[in-house]
């Protein structure tokens, strides 16, 4: 804890600098889901299909994860005062040309800029958080920082379906843009220093191989929705994806500093927290794709409507963060996973039966409860995973679990949709009776979308089932608590 | 009721877990509330995939219709087909004798719509509509805040029209309209009229020499020829649109 202590002396003001890092970090998430209600929307004014009109989150994700191990080396590399500044502008040139964008492929670039921003500040939060913190006090200060990254993308999709309702979709960037400036501009005054910085460099080689490969595998999977699942587009960009890949993965376990430091899943803990909090994700973000679109197209609701039936599921998010963070402090993760899987996957379930009728009192209960459950396994899985960590891994920790987590939430996204997009299209009927018998078209095209909708809950149930099953391998308190002396004593 | 069964069981089944230190109670309460909220869950998809709880009730109306012309002078009743294979129209009626407003059945997927002629003078329509609806105020109380009770799930409109009306769509109306007010069609309609109740009178008072005297008995001879002859020309002209 020698670092906490030294910039504990140089007395900053943590206040303010907590509050500008959350205020900067909540408008950088809040774009993770921000159009999740605005899809069907954006599909409309750029006339694109839905497996297109996905890139604008799965892509997003996608850069955010490679870019979360270069912000592990920036932040060991840069200043992080000028570090958080240049992310936040960055951030702010994306949300910029999103704001403006005359096509579909400005609006992705913007998206993309964004996401680079995001990258960089997001792991930025929880490495500066988990440092001005001590180790007791994590439970607090991960919850803090779980209202952040577990709460702003929560609300995204009901924010973004009031403004698509009042204003305009472009509105969505536009009201971000002043409170990033503001946040620009008082991080001149009050952002400090706070982590340790060394002359040290990145691995290009392993940036660029990561890059291919997750892009590769997530333009695969999300070609799937248009090319089919035995495409040459598809097969070709998997595999190009999985030998990038493994080429990563061989040159991060030789070579000295590794880009991303893989060995931290040797410790099993670790491993299965960072797969929890992966698989927890998905069924977040995939799921949270999915209803407004069911909503939107089904039950014909407005884009705010829509938003609001996912409100009480957010605000679950934000009033059982503080709770779970102290239970977790208490108890530990084990528990907490085990029940939140089992409500995640007894709340996802009942959607995979879901009829063009359901009521949507419904749907919000059965969203809501999801997000009860997903609430005791993110954040208290994560930090479950560092504090198995010797106190020297924990950055390099944060990294990696962050970076499976984007990046499986990209990919499993992804999967989500084109599964839905393709079986969807499998059962959509002959355009030509669109014009010999309209009602019948609909009906029978509905038909075709529910089945579509229900083919990408059974694997958003799978990936709960999953969960469940690991939660069970994850270490109950006794051991947590020793793992935490035993890091305490190692750093002494 | 049931969502506030899913609440409690929800928040039980979180507390109980949590919170309850001795491993026996807690597994005991976690049980419990988990059956509860299995329970409601069950429920509630029962009640939206398998309507359970409810029950099909069929009601019928039967209502006596009127023509779709509102100026009274034709008896008919107009369709608008939707697609163009014929299969789905929108019928045009009206309900009440001289109503200045007419009628059409609804356009949407519940809907089904079916045509009858019959022997009799009076147009009906026969409408039955079959709903979703709870079997009992027991499970109302459980599911009917869900706002799922008369939900509706087919509507089928028989219409029993007799022979004499005509059954056109919404096209050939207009095109009989359009027809039927050009002048040279009035002209020569009124022309041949005029000579098909003479040669009809003529041929009625070779038959019956007395009609010649009798004003009365000619007036009302015309009148109906006129008619008669009205409705052939009708038939004609539809038949020639048809």
């Amino acid at each position: 804890m020698s670092d906490v202590k030294e910039n504990k002396n140089k007395e900053y003001n943590l206040f303010l600098l907590v509050a500008i890092l959350l205020i900067g970090t909540f408008c950088t998430v809040l774009n993770q889901t921000i159009l999740a209600t605005a899809l069907p929307t954006l599909m409309k004014a750029f006339d694109v299909s839905t497996s297109t009109v996905q890139w604008l989150t799965t892509g997003f994700l996608m850069v955010n994860g490679v870019m979360i191990p270069v912000s592990a080396w920036l932040s060991t590399r840069f200043n992080t005062k000028w570090l958080y500044i240049v992310a936040m502008s960055i951030f702010e040139i994306g949300t910029i040309t999103a704001w403006t964008a005359p096509t579909f492929g400005f609006l992705l670039a913007g998206r993309l800029i964004q996401a680079v921003g995001v990258g960089i500040s997001m792991p930025l939060l929880q490495n500066i958080m988990l440092s001005v913190f001590p180790a007791n006090k994590r439970g607090v200060a991960m919850g803090m920082a779980g209202v952040v990254i577990g709460v702003a993308p929560a609300i995204g999709p009901t924010l973004s379906g009031f403004v698509i309702d009042t204003w305009h979709w472009r509105d969505l960037f536009g009201m971000i843009i002043p409170i990033v400036a503001i946040v620009i501009i008082m991080s001149f005054f009050y952002m400090k220093p706070v982590l340790k910085t060394s002359k040290s460099s990145l691995d290009w080689v392993s940036l660029t191989l990561s890059t291919v490969g997750f892009g590769s595998l997530l333009y695969g999977f999300s070609s799937v929705g248009d090319n089919g699942w035995t495409s040459a587009i598809v097969l070709s960009a998997l595999a190009i994806g999985a030998v990038f890949i493994v080429l990563f993965v061989w040159r991060q376990l030789k070579i000295e500093k590794p880009f991303l430091e893989l060995r931290v899943f040797s410790s099993a803990e670790f491993t299965i927290a960072t797969v929890l909090s992966s698989v927890v994700m998905v069924a977040m973000v995939g799921v949270e794709m999915i209803i407004p679109m069911y909503l939107q197209m089904i039950h014909g609701m407005s884009a705010f409507h829509s938003g609001l039936l996912l409100l009480p599921g957010a605000l679950m998010m934000a009033v059982m963060s503080p709770i779970t963070g102290k239970t977790f402090d208490r108890l530990g993760a084990r528990r907490l996973a085990i029940l939140g899987l089992f409500l995640l996957t007894i709340g996802t379930i009942p959607f995979v039966l879901i009829t063009k009728q359901t009521p949507t009192l419904y749907i919000v209960l059965l969203y809501a409860l999801r997000m009860f459950g997903i609430s005791m396994v993110m954040m208290p899985a994560t930090t479950a995973g560092m504090n198995a960590l010797p106190i020297e891994l924990i950055s390099h920790g944060t990294a990696v679990n962050n970076t499976v987590r984007q990046v499986a939430s990209s990919i499993g996204t992804a999967i989500l949709v084109s599964v839905l997009s393709n079986t969807t299209k499998g059962q959509m009927p002959g355009k030509h009776l669109l014009h010999s018998a309209p009602l019948e078209y609909k009906v029978k095209a509905i038909n075709a979308t529910m089945t579509g909708y229900h083919a990408a809950f059974w694997i958003a149930v799978g990936f709960s089932i999953v969960g469940f099953g690991l939660a069970f391998f994850l270490s109950d308190k006794k051991r947590t608590k020793k793992e935490i002396l035993k890091n305490k004593r190692g750093e002494a | 009721m049931i969502i506030f069964a899913l609440i409690f069981g929800a928040i039980a089944i979180f507390t109980s877990f949590i919170y309850i230190e001795k491993v026996l109670p807690r597994l005991l309460c976690t049980f419990i509330s988990g059956v509860i909220l299995v329970g409601s869950i069950g429920g509630i998809v029962g009640n939206y995939y398998d309507h359970f709880g409810m029950h099909k009730v069929t009601e019928t109306t039967i209502q006596k219709i009127y023509s779709a012309d509102t100026t009274g002078k034709m008896n008919m009743i107009l369709f608008q087909p939707i697609g163009t294979a014929g299969k789905e129209n929108v019928y045009i009626f009206t309900r009440h004798e001289n109503a200045k407003k007419v009628s059409h059945t609804k356009a949407n997927e519940y809907t089904s719509n079916k045509i009858t002629l019959t022997k009799g003078s009076e147009a009906t329509l026969k409408t039955t509509k079959v709903r979703w609806q709870y079997k009992s105020n027991a499970y109302k109380f459980w599911f009917g805040i869900a706002n799922n009770n008369n939900k509706l799930i087919k509507r089928t409109n028989r219409f029993y029209i007799p022979k004499n009306w005509f059954v056109l769509s919404t096209q050939q109306a207009k095109e009989l309209k359009k027809k039927m007010s050009s002048s040279s069609f009035q002209a020569k309609a009124k022309e041949e009229a005029a000579a098909y109740v003479e040669s009809k009178i003529k041929a009625a008072i070779v038959q019956d020499p007395s009609l010649m005297t009798d004003k009365n008995r000619q007036k009302k001879l015309t009148q109906q020829l006129a008619a008669e002859y009205q409705a052939k020309l009708l038939k004609e002209t539809v038949s020639k649109i048809k």
